[in-house]
């Protein structure tokens, strides 16, 4: 071979560089950025972001020392065009005309055909120096050639030609339910952008369907657009769809505080696992997640509440009024986050990307985590039968980051068995913890069970527990209903007359300590 | 001007290394196969020729064969433009160069500006 073969490998292998497009996260659906000098075709609805998407990606070329050549085959002209982009943030008219250079194509088009048309590109992408180009309303040019086929040949002659001067191509055409792009066969890739309503929310969805020359993250992921341009949510299941096993093997017990309930939990739940604190609402979910949070800081051990439906200053009040005041003194020394979701449209995605960004960034160690709850996420589903496996791979992910995770979910206030909103929910958690009210002679009791620990022995006994003013209190095995567990208590015969009254109601003459009245009574 | 002979049965490739070469200064002749370059030697008496090798009727080795035996365009510099790996090259076109398909600009225009050397293009 002699040495100027070799340096064709050489430009051959070079040919396979990837152009980054700056879309967050869209180059890690394509595994590192588009090809270049390949091709793409984008299709979407009006509205649905091509325009956009394109120029992000040429602002950010420009800004990274490339050049862009933007046709356009449209009646709009570039002037109004601009207009409508001036408000992103990524926009600068500083490169135009040198860098990010405009023209239209459509007077070819009209005059010359597809021919004249191409024969304008190919002279205006050399003379630019163009490294990507742009072609926007492919629409019209497909409707000037006489035959599919013959849109084709020209999309051939053009890849062909933007290949050998090495410039990366997107080719834009609005697209309609069910229609057929002859460009499809012919293009390196396929981005397709939709807008649809769930409901009354709008989704936007950007939808990888092919990508040749390199593996890549292909399907739906929704995607959101803001002044800061477009960001694209990737499955989160499909992100990490090849988990590697955890790393970590000095596990240690992560108590709550909370005396018999760590004893049952033999020390704490055992760290990296996943624990669902499920129970009907009002049952102490969420004040028995931040005793766990608490009983961490004071440990020394970060935490983050991941909630999304009590204010950061609500909770705070909420956690004093039963004896957790010193959580808002964790909180300001930033031991403990709170992270509060606003009750806005969110994305299941984009939460599960924010809840694990931030992990990332404070890159502690032995983190302890409670989301509350998972219904937040379940109402952010556009499609629900993905939580299932949603939640695994989140899961799977804290648990690789050596975070101890706590969910909570909620159960019917009162049924006669234990009715979980997501039964797969089993599968992806390694401990469950099993809250739930018991009628007994006009009284409610609160009950605590450990229904499942893996990897450790635990005591499964039911046992009452209270709010009280010091937090929660877990009292000895509770021994006066049987099966309770299905709510069908029955009293045990003679001794009907000796039930107890819940832990926290009023005995005697003495003054209640316990929340539980102190609650009834507000 | 000088005029470079692209033997290409792919009629894409052939159309852009025109439309590049053409505005480097060259004058651009296309044939679709050897027989067809063979036949237009005497009429387009090019500078050079970039001869693929998968092709119908007549393919590039044959044809380089058949231009190197011409009485008068036997020592017509030639470069193969194939999608063929260089080492599967048969040894007897080693002088040839070999324009590995996908190519770069920058390699086209090098290789040709060798073998046909040409004024660089005036810009405006």
């Amino acid at each position: 071979m002699s040495s100027e073969e070799g340096e064709d490998r050489k430009d051959r292998r070079a040919g396979q560089e990837r152009l980054e497009t700056g879309v967050p996260r869209l180059d890690f659906i394509t595994k590192g950025g588009l090809l270049k000098g390949a091709s793409y075709a984008v299709l979407g609805p009006p509205g649905s972001g091509k325009t956009v998407l394109a120029h992000q990606i040429a602002f950010y070329h420009v800004k990274h020392g490339g050049k862009v050549l933007y046709v356009t085959l449209l009646t709009e002209s570039h002037a109004r065009m601009l207009t409508n982009l001036e408000e992103m943030t990524f926009f600068d008219s500083k490169v135009i005309p040198e860098k990010l250079h405009y023209i239209s194509g459509y007077r070819e088009l009209e005059s010359e055909g597809l021919k004249g048309l191409l024969e304008l590109v190919r002279r205006a992408a050399r003379q630019h120096e163009a490294t990507l180009l742009i072609m926007d309303g492919m629409d019209a040019a497909r409707e000037f050639a006489r035959t599919d086929l013959s849109y084709k040949r020209f999309l051939q002659e053009l890849q062909t030609f933007v290949s050998i001067i090495g410039c990366t191509t997107l080719l834009l055409s609005p697209h309609h339910e069910g229609e057929v792009h002859p460009e499809t066969t012919a293009v390196d890739g396929i981005f397709e952008l939709s807008l649809w309503l769930s409901g009354p929310r709008a989704v936007r969805e950007l939808v990888a369907l092919k990508f040749r020359g390199s593996d890549s993250l292909l399907g739906k992921h929704e995607m959101e657009i803001s002044e800061r341009g477009i960001v694209i949510h990737p499955r989160t299941e499909v992100q990490f769809s090849n988990p590697q096993e955890s790393s970590r093997e000095d596990r240690i017990r992560m108590p709550f505080g909370i005396p018999r309930l760590d004893e049952s939990l033999r020390g704490g739940l055992l760290s990296g696992s996943t624990t669902l604190l499920l129970g009907a609402p009002g049952t102490g979910k969420t004040l028995l997640g931040l005793h766990f949070l608490l009983q961490g800081a004071r440990e020394g051990q970060p935490g983050v509440y991941f909630g999304f439906y009590e204010t950061p200053p609500r909770l705070l009040e909420k956690a004093a009024g039963v004896g957790m005041g010193d959580l808002k003194k964790y909180v300001d020394k930033g031991l403990i986050e709170i992270q509060w979701q606003p009750p806005l449209e969110h994305n299941m995605d984009s939460l599960a990307e924010r809840l694990l960004e931030r992990i990332h960034e404070r890159k502690v160690k032995r983190l302890r985590v409670f989301v509350d709850s998972v219904a937040g996420f379940r109402s952010a589903a556009v499609y629900p039968d993905r939580m299932p496996r949603f939640f695994s791979a989140l899961s799977h992910q804290l648990r690789m980051l050596d975070v101890t995770t706590l969910y909570s979910d909620e159960t019917a206030l009162f049924s006669a068995g234990v009715e979980t909103p997501q039964p797969e929910a089993a599968a992806y958690v390694e401990n469950i913890i099993f809250l739930r009210y018991l009628e007994l002679r006009s009284q409610l009791y609160r009950l605590i069970s450990i229904m499942k620990m893996r990897e450790s022995q635990y005591d499964s006994g039911i046992r009452e527990f209270a709010i009280s003013d010091d937090g929660i209190i877990v009292a000895d095995t509770f021994q006066s209903a049987e099966a309770v567990l299905t709510g069908q208590a029955r009293l045990r015969g003679e001794a009907t007359d000796n039930v107890k009254p819940p832990m926290g109601a009023p005995s005697g003459k003495k003054k209640p300590k316990r929340g539980l009245l102190r609650r009834r009574r507000s | 001007m000088k005029t470079v002979m692209v033997v290409d049965d792919e009629l894409d490739i052939a159309e852009a290394v025109k439309s590049i070469l053409e505005d480097e200064g060259y004058n651009v002749v296309i044939c679709a196969n050897g027989r067809e370059a063979l036949r237009s030697l005497d009429g387009t008496r090019p500078d050079l020729a970039i001869v693929d090798i998968m092709m119908p009727v007549m393919n590039g080795y044959e044809t380089i064969k058949a231009i190197r035996r011409h009485p008068e365009h036997g020592k017509l510099p030639l470069l193969i433009m194939s999608a063929i790996d260089p080492s599967v090259k048969p040894p007897e076109f080693d002088s040839i160069g070999l324009l590995k398909k996908p190519f770069a600009l920058k390699d086209l225009l090098q290789r040709v500006q060798q073998l046909a050397p040409t004024k660089p293009r005036e810009t405006t």
